[in-house]
Formats: structure tokens, C-alpha cells, sequence
């Protein structure tokens, strides 16, 4: 379908009603599907060479596996985890033109239409993790960044390793707007303004209430088994219910608007300037590549008082 | 025998849930007293904060699950009631809540011993809650397949730690229940009457045209956080919760209490998280 | 701009707002507020500017609205004894909100600096800013309620939950640095010869919060976030407590806790004078509620 970018998108997903979709055919290229047991399915986010970063197909394999656990009637738990060094570095950067996932470079020049259903579908993302009508489970070690970050926020339930990083330097945690509603009360000063700028590890994410649980790394898969197993000895149809109360309160108390108010947010950031003593990140990656914005990104990097 | 004994003392309104021998649990002829009771808390000027509390070793452990006497208490899966009688009674179930919610005087809730179910819920209504450390907070409701119904589960703790307590029916103590911000501060046992006192007294120095503007003022702001909304949105979906289909193998709380009886039923129900629940 | 009640000061990233009443514990009068918008309304418009300090000279961050009413139609309700109309409360209350809501949703980077007292209105602007940072000594509390008022400011929810609101606002009590950091009052108590270290360190963080996206970046989450709250209800709540405020304040003698045995300060104040009134306001409070002193020297 022609757009203003110039290029189909490959990915047409609306809002991811979770009985209506056709994923029920999938060939997994990213993720692992597992069967733990009759009740338990584990999905595990497979690309640890781009450090499980968001690309279109690892987001459709993703959506295709939660898809298949709704469908097995058995089924009352998901757990998702990561490969390799860590649960997720957010969206990929690195991402060839044509990728819906990452940021659309404001070279391309769309149309604010084309910005507007684009922005839709990606944040839709957010929101279908959260009306999933069985239990989730993120199980986070390593660095949780970025869309990774937000989707551990959109789980019921999160165990993490205790030094396990959400968010990064130059980043931040707090930026997101819909990483602030786990931590409680909304804008306390020991959540928000002590985080806004610097990561905040497994352990912190946990008394802030934006974990439920942090243990040692090697206890992490152990921990969430525990929990994943007590989980699923609750009848389902009361899950549902009760998943679809709370996210209604959630919606009530705002959290509704939250995810179109974060559409505005993300679209107005193609439009930064950058002041003169700052470093042109775009500019960066378009002339020294991804490694050099990495590079620049560090050097501008929150210095951090705390540590 | 009064299920709810009232006295005043001092400027201070005592409401003693008073069925000790069942933990204080809450049945037909209970919510009715309270029920009586409530307006009269209001409009008695000289009762300038009220502390709710209850006799024996316990605040309260929830609903009475007898299913004696306990019509408005809950309405169990098989009753046969049309989709108004079950609106209406979730209306005033929820109704009970708001209103202590809303009273127009501090209420402090003292608890000791079991916080279970409703008992919690009136715990959470009440303005401030001053917990013995080792008094235990829970709602197992879900282990049953009864909706959690008290929307100040999301407000006091926010979203994980809400899901986290709903989900695994675990019971929490005092000194945690205060790091969440379920309660407002945890003391040893023998210190809880004298932390009471101190705060009641305390409060009940101010005029009550005073104190109620001044609880107006959050619970208005609570309100305009959707709380009001969230009451009406719990009572639907107690409706949709009370039309869930249960599957075969499922645990049934009510079946088995009907012909094991109310203790075998409960220890079913808590078996399969017992371990969880204790490695905490 | 020469200002009476404060003083400002641009450098570079830092812009520094210091309260300047010590003689009066830096107590705020329409003056001063006045006075405070215009300084923040130069910061605003100064390209450089990025973090703004507020901080109070003297021995004290601020202890709330001048309390002597002088001066003060706009920060203090007026003495019930006075025939007040329905209408100027309500206007001044307008006005009210529309200040505190500037402040809180102020632009750039706002970090309250606190020591000794931060009472009533100066919790109020400790609270509005992004970041708040005080001695271990430095004493919190809105004693509103003690004289007849709900407060107006919507933001204890937000920021310290329901329980702990109603304990403080139903009591009036003061709680010290150390219990402010641990409930998330504040971001950091630390000892008082640390304060300015401390300051100038996460100053520092908050002036390269900026990230990949730069000021802009900021920027916009800024106002998104601002949404954000305005969705969960911060601005009718701002509205719904500024009416219960007037409520409390229009109360009059005939028809108030005045004549139910209240304290009526205005003229305890008028009588004994300021110390003296506030002496008579807070000691029936000291048996239930340990009061807290910031240290001396």
C-alpha cells in the first residue's frame, strides 16, 4: 500500500485483538516457543546479536507466539525472557529503511498521516501486551531499554536479576511516560526525579514498585518458574475478568490516554532541533554510521551523581 | 448479641467489629448494623474521627464463606438472580465502601491480626491505618473465582504490586504492608492501642469544619482520578466475573464447602499457593 | 529587574532563584509570588538556562504564606471576620491555580533546594518543582488544617500516595528530612554541611538530562508528561481541591469552627500577635505529634 514514505509497510497490524488475528500458521525465525508445561509457555526473545532489539519480524514472531499460547486452551501463563546477554535494547537503531520498528528518519520526509498511522500501529503494541487476557511474566535480566523497557512495564508481573539495568544513560527511564505507571505513587520524588536521568537497576526497579521481584542472576529463570507455577493454578476465565477490571480502572485513571498522548510525544520528536553545544545525534549516525552514534551518544551521556 | 459495638470516648468514635469467634467476619446481620450505623456516625458532632477495630484476635478475615446468613454478603455462583437483583446488590456492596470512603470525619482504621477480603477493604476506606507488624493483609479472592472488588487496590499501591497481591492471594504483614503504602505505619503489638490513641486524640483536637474540607480536598482529587468512575466500573464487572464459565477441572470453593465443609474448603483453596506464599 | 523579595541569578545552564525574606523565614506575600513569576518568566526566556534552584536565604527554605496579612490578598484567604464575598474567593482561587500550575509545569528544570523550615505554601512550591533535595534537619508539614483550611494543592497524591497525604494534611504534623526522603517528599536528605555538594552534583545530571534528543527531546516529554498527569486527573483534581479550599476559608463567625471552639487566628494574631498565635495553633498538637526543629548553627 503506497505512502507518503515512499515504500509499503510490510507490517498492517491494527490493534491486536487477540482472538481475531491470523497468526495461527507462524514460522518462528526470532523467538523460541517452549512449553514449559500444560500451563506454562516460556517465549524467548532470540536475536543476542542485536541484543534482542526490536526489529518488524521479531515483534510479528513475538506477536505470532503470544497469539499460539492464547489459542491453547491449556495455557494460563506467559513467560517472556531474552537471549544472550540481556532482555532487550529497545527498538533497533541499526534497522534498514523500510523497518517499521525503529524511529522513521526525518529524511524520508512522510506526511504527518503517514506519521500519524505509523505512530498507531506502534503504539497499539504497547497496549495489546497489556490486554493480553492470560498472565505475563517478563522475566528481565541484563539491559532493559527503551520499547523493551515499556513492555516489561505493560506485563502483569515482572522478576528481574538484581543488577539487571532499565534504562540507560542518555536515555533515561522516565522519559517514556508509559515506563512512570508501575512505579507508584506516580510522581514521587524518589521515582521520578531521582530517576529521570540514570539507569535504574533490578534491584531499585523492585523497591520502586516497577518490579515485583529482583533476585541474584542465577536465580532469575528459578524465581520465575516459582511464581509462573502458583500463577497458573488460578481458573482462567477469572484472570481474564479480573485483568480486563484492572486495565479498565488503568484506563479510567488515564492510562488510556497516556498511550495516544505518547503518539504526539514520539511525532513531535521528528521535528528536534538541536541547540549549538549539543552533538547532532542524526547527524552522527548519518555520517559515521551506527558504532559512531553509539560513540557520540556516550560522550553526551548523563554523567552520573549518584554512583 | 451486637455484631457492631459503638462507643465514644473522648471525642473519639470506636466501631468494634464484634464477631470474634469468626474472626470478625462479616455477615448479613453485621452489614446491617453497620450499615444503621453509619449516618449516626456522621451526624454526632462529638465524635470528631472515628477508629474502626476489632474484638478479639483479629481485625477482620473477610466475608463470612459460610453461605449462612450471608446473602448480602456475596452472591455465590448458582444463585439464581436476574441481572438487575445482582447489579443492585453489587451496587450497595460497593456502596458500603464508598461511603466510609467518603465520611465526612477521619476514620483510622486499627489493625491487628487477620486483614482479609472486606476486612482489608475496610481498612484500605479508612483514612489512615495503623497496622500491628505482624498483622496480615490479603485478598485470596481470586483463588475462588470472586473479583478482588475494591478499586483502591491501583491508588495505595499501583499497578505490579496490585496484580502481584490479586494474582498470588499472598499474605503480607504489617511492616511491608507500610513499604507499599497500604498502611501508614506498622508498630509492635503491644504498642498498636497507645499509637491509636495518640493519633485519634490528636486528631480529635481539630473542629470537625476543619477536618472535613480538609479530606474533601484529596478525596475530591482522588475523584477526579477516576475513583468515582472505577466504583461503578468494579460493580459491572463483579456482573461479568459472576458469568465465568468454570472448566471441569477446576477448583470449586463453593462445591466443596457444601459437602466437606468450610475449613476443607479453605485449605483446598490455599493448598496450591501455600508453598509459593511462604517463600516469599 | 530589581526585585524586593528575591533575587536571581542566570550563569550559563544554572539559573538560581533565592527567596529573600530571611527576616521573615522567607514567608511568601503577593509580592514575592509576583515577583517569583517575573524571575521565572526571565528564566524562561533565557536561551542558556536549563536547571532553575530554588532556595531560601536565611535560616529557612520557607515557612508559607506570610502569616501576619500584610499584604497578602492574594496568598491568604481574608479574616472571616471580615463581610467576604463569595466572588473574590472564588476569583483569587482562579488566580491561584493558575500560578501553581505555571510553576509546576514550568519549562525548565526546576529543583527545590530545602533547609529548615518548608511549611504550608513553601511545601506547596517545594512540591511544584520537578526535584526536591534537603538537609536531614530541614522540616516538612502544611499546618492548613489547624487553622480551618483544606489545602488547595493537588500534587500530595501524586507525590507521596493517599495514605501518607491524609495523615499529614488530617494532623497538620511536621515530619523531619530523613522520614520526607524515606515517604519520597523529597529526592535526598543528606547532613546540612553536604547540602550544597549535593545540589551542585545532580544539578549537574539534571543540566545534561537531555539525551539523545537533545533540549528539545526534553522538552517534549516534558509536556507529555504534563499530559500525562492532566489524563490521571491533575487538573479537575486542581480545580475540585481549590473549591473545598474557598469552602474552608469563606466560613465566617456565626457559622464556622470559630464558634465551635476553633482556633480563630486571625485574631489570636491581632491580640497576641504573630508568634504568639502560632504558639497557640501548634503546642495542643506537641503530646500527639512530636514536633521536629531544624538544628541550630
Amino acid at each position: 500500500m503506497p505512502t507518503g514514505f515512499g515504500w509499503d509497510f510490510k507490517t498492517q497490524y491494527m490493534k491486536n485483538y487477540w482472538e481475531a488475528n491470523d497468526w495461527r500458521e507462524w514460522d518462528f525465525q526470532l523467538v523460541i516457543y517452549e512449553k514449559v508445561n500444560d500451563r506454562i509457555v516460556r517465549i524467548t526473545l532470540n536475536r543476542p546479536d542485536k541484543r534482542n532489539a526490536f526489529n518488524d519480524r521479531l515483534y510479528e514472531d513475538l506477536s505470532a507466539a503470544m497469539h499460539r499460547a492464547n489459542d491453547d486452551p491449556d495455557v494460563r501463563v506467559v513467560i517472556i525472557c531474552g537471549a544472550g546477554r540481556g532482555f532487550g535494547a529497545g527498538h533497533d537503531l541499526s534497522s534498514p529503511e523500510g523497518e517499521e520498528t525503529p524511529p522513521v528518519h526525518p529524511s524520508i520526509n512522510p506526511t504527518l498521516q503517514d506519521y500519524y498511522g505509523f505512530e498507531r500501529r506502534r503504539c497499539a503494541k504497547y497496549e495489546d501486551i497489556m490486554d493480553y487476557p492470560k498472565i505475563t511474566i517478563a522475566q528481565v535480566h541484563g539491559k532493559c531499554i527503551g520499547a523493551s523497557q515499556i513492555f516489561t512495564a505493560m506485563c502483569d508481573i515482572t522478576i528481574c536479576a538484581e543488577d539487571a539495568q532499565f534504562g540507560i544513560r542518555g536515555f533515561g527511564s522516565q522519559l517514556h511516560g508509559l515506563t512512570e505507571w508501575p512505579v507508584w505513587p506516580l510522581w514521587s520524588n524518589k521515582a521520578y526525579a531521582g530517576r529521570a536521568l540514570t539507569e535504574m537497576s533490578g534491584a531499585e526497579a523492585a523497591e520502586l514498585g516497577f518490579a515485583n521481584k529482583a533476585v541474584p542472576a542465577d536465580k532469575l529463570e528459578e524465581e520465575t518458574l516459582r511464581w509462573a507455577e502458583a500463577l497458573s493454578q488460578l481458573p482462567s476465565e477469572a484472570v481474564a475478568v479480573t485483568k480486563e477490571w484492572m486495565n479498565g480502572m488503568l484506563d479510567i485513571m488515564g492510562m488510556g490516554g497516556t498511550q495516544r498522548a505518547h503518539f504526539h510525544a514520539h511525532l513531535a520528536l521528528q521535528y528536534v532541533h538541536f541547540r549549538p553545544d549539543e552533538v547532532n545525534l542524526y547527524k552522527a549516525k548519518k555520517d559515521k554510521g551506527f558504532k559512531g552514534f553509539l560513540e557520540d551518544r556516550a560522550k553526551t551521556a548523563t554523567p552520573d551523581a549518584n554512583k | 448479641m451486637s455484631t457492631i459495638i459503638y462507643e465514644k470516648i473522648d471525642n473519639i468514635g470506636y466501631v468494634t467489629l464484634n464477631r470474634p469467634e469468626e474472626l470478625n467476619a462479616m455477615n448479613d446481620q453485621m452489614l446491617a448494623e453497620l450499615d444503621a450505623l453509619l449516618p449516626q456516625l456522621e451526624m454526632d458532632l462529638e465524635a470528631k474521627v472515628i477508629v474502626f477495630r476489632g474484638a478479639g484476635k483479629d481485625f477482620c478475615a473477610g466475608q463470612d464463606l459460610t453461605g449462612v446468613n450471608t446473602h448480602e454478603v456475596l452472591s455465590e455462583p448458582g444463585e439464581h438472580l436476574t441481572v438487575k437483583k445482582r447489579m443492585e446488590a453489587e451496587r450497595r456492596r460497593n456502596r458500603r465502601w464508598e461511603t466510609i470512603f467518603n465520611l465526612a470525619k477521619p476514620t483510622i482504621a486499627q489493625v491487628h491480626g487477620h486483614c482479609l477480603g472486606t476486612g482489608c477493604y475496610l481498612a484500605m476506606v479508612c483514612d489512615m491505618t495503623i497496622a500491628a507488624e505482624d498483622a496480615l493483609f490479603g485478598d485470596p479472592l481470586l483463588r475462588m473465582g470472586l473479583l478482588p472488588h475494591m478499586p483502591l487496590w491501583l491508588y495505595l499501591v499501583g499497578m505490579k504490586r496490585t496484580k502481584e497481591m490479586l494474582y498470588t492471594g499472598c499474605y503480607i504483614n504489617g511492616i511491608e504492608a507500610e513499604q507499599i503504602g497500604l498502611v501508614n505505619k506498622a508498630v509492635p503489638r503491644d504498642e498498636l492501642d497507645t499509637e491509636v490513641e495518640r493519633l485519634s486524640r490528636g486528631i480529635a483536637l481539630l473542629p470537625c469544619d476543619a477536618t472535613a474540607p480538609a479530606k474533601d480536598a484529596i478525596n475530591s482529587v482522588m475523584e477526579a482520578r477516576g475513583l468515582g468512575a472505577c466504583w461503578r466500573f468494579t460493580n459491572n464487572m463483579q456482573l461479568v466475573m459472576q458469568q465465568r464459565k468454570m472448566l471441569p477441572e477446576e477448583f470449586d470453593f463453593f462445591k466443596v464447602r457444601d459437602k466437606q465443609g468450610l475449613k476443607a474448603a479453605v485449605e483446598q483453596r490455599d493448598r496450591p499457593f501455600k508453598k509459593f506464599c511462604e517463600e516469599r | 529587574m530589581k526585585y524586593k523579595n528575591i533575587l536571581l541569578k542566570l550563569d550559563g545552564k544554572v539559573a538560581t532563584i533565592t527567596l529573600n525574606r530571611p527576616d521573615k523565614l522567607n514567608a511568601i506575600n503577593d509580592e514575592m509570588l509576583r515577583e517569583l513569576m517575573k524571575a521565572l518568566d526571565k528564566v524562561k526566556r533565557d536561551f542558556d538556562s536549563e536547571v532553575v534552584v530554588i532556595k531560601g536565604a536565611g535560616g529557612s527554605f520557607c515557612t508559607g504564606q506570610d502569616l501576619s496579612g500584610e499584604g497578602t490578598d492574594q496568598v491568604m484567604p481574608p479574616n472571616p471576620r471580615n463581610k467576604n464575598y463569595l466572588y473574590d474567593l472564588f476569583a483569587t482561587s482562579l488566580q491561584n491555580q493558575s500560578v501553581w500550575q505555571y510553576i509546576f509545569e514550568f519549562p525548565k528544570i526546576t529543583v527545590a533546594q530545602v533547609h529548615g523550615y518548608c511549611l504550608g505554601m513553601g511545601l506547596d512550591l517545594a512540591m511544584a518543582c520537578r526535584a526536591a533535595i534537603c538537609t536531614e534537619d530541614a522540616v516538612f508539614g502544611d499546618p492548613s488544617v489547624r487553622m480551618g483550611f483544606a489545602s488547595p494543592n493537588p500534587l500530595w497524591t501524586f507525590r507521596i500516595g493517599l495514605k501518607k497525604s491524609k495523615e499529614l494534611l488530617l494532623t497538620g504534623k511536621y515530619i523531619d528530612g530523613k522520614e520526607a526522603e524515606r515517604i519520597g517528599l523529597v529526592m535526598k536528605a543528606v547532613p546540612a554541611d553536604r547540602l550544597e555538594d549535593t545540589m551542585a552534583a545532580e544539578v549537574e545530571v539534571f543540566a545534561h538530562s537531555s539525551g539523545i534528543g537533545g533540549w528539545d527531546q526534553q522538552a517534549d516529554f516534558w509536556c507529555y508528561s504534563m499530559t500525562v498527569l492532566d489524563l490521571a486527573g491533575l487538573s479537575a483534581g486542581r480545580r475540585m481541591a481549590g473549591n473545598a479550599h474557598v469552602l474552608s476559608a469563606i466560613q465566617r463567625p456565626g457559622r464556622s469552627l470559630i464558634d465551635r471552639g476553633g482556633l480563630d487566628f486571625c485574631q489570636a494574631r491581632d491580640e497576641k500577635g504573630l508568634k504568639a498565635a502560632i504558639e497557640e495553633r501548634d503546642a495542643p498538637f506537641r503530646e500527639y505529634f512530636p514536633q521536629p526543629k531544624p538544628k541550630k548553627g
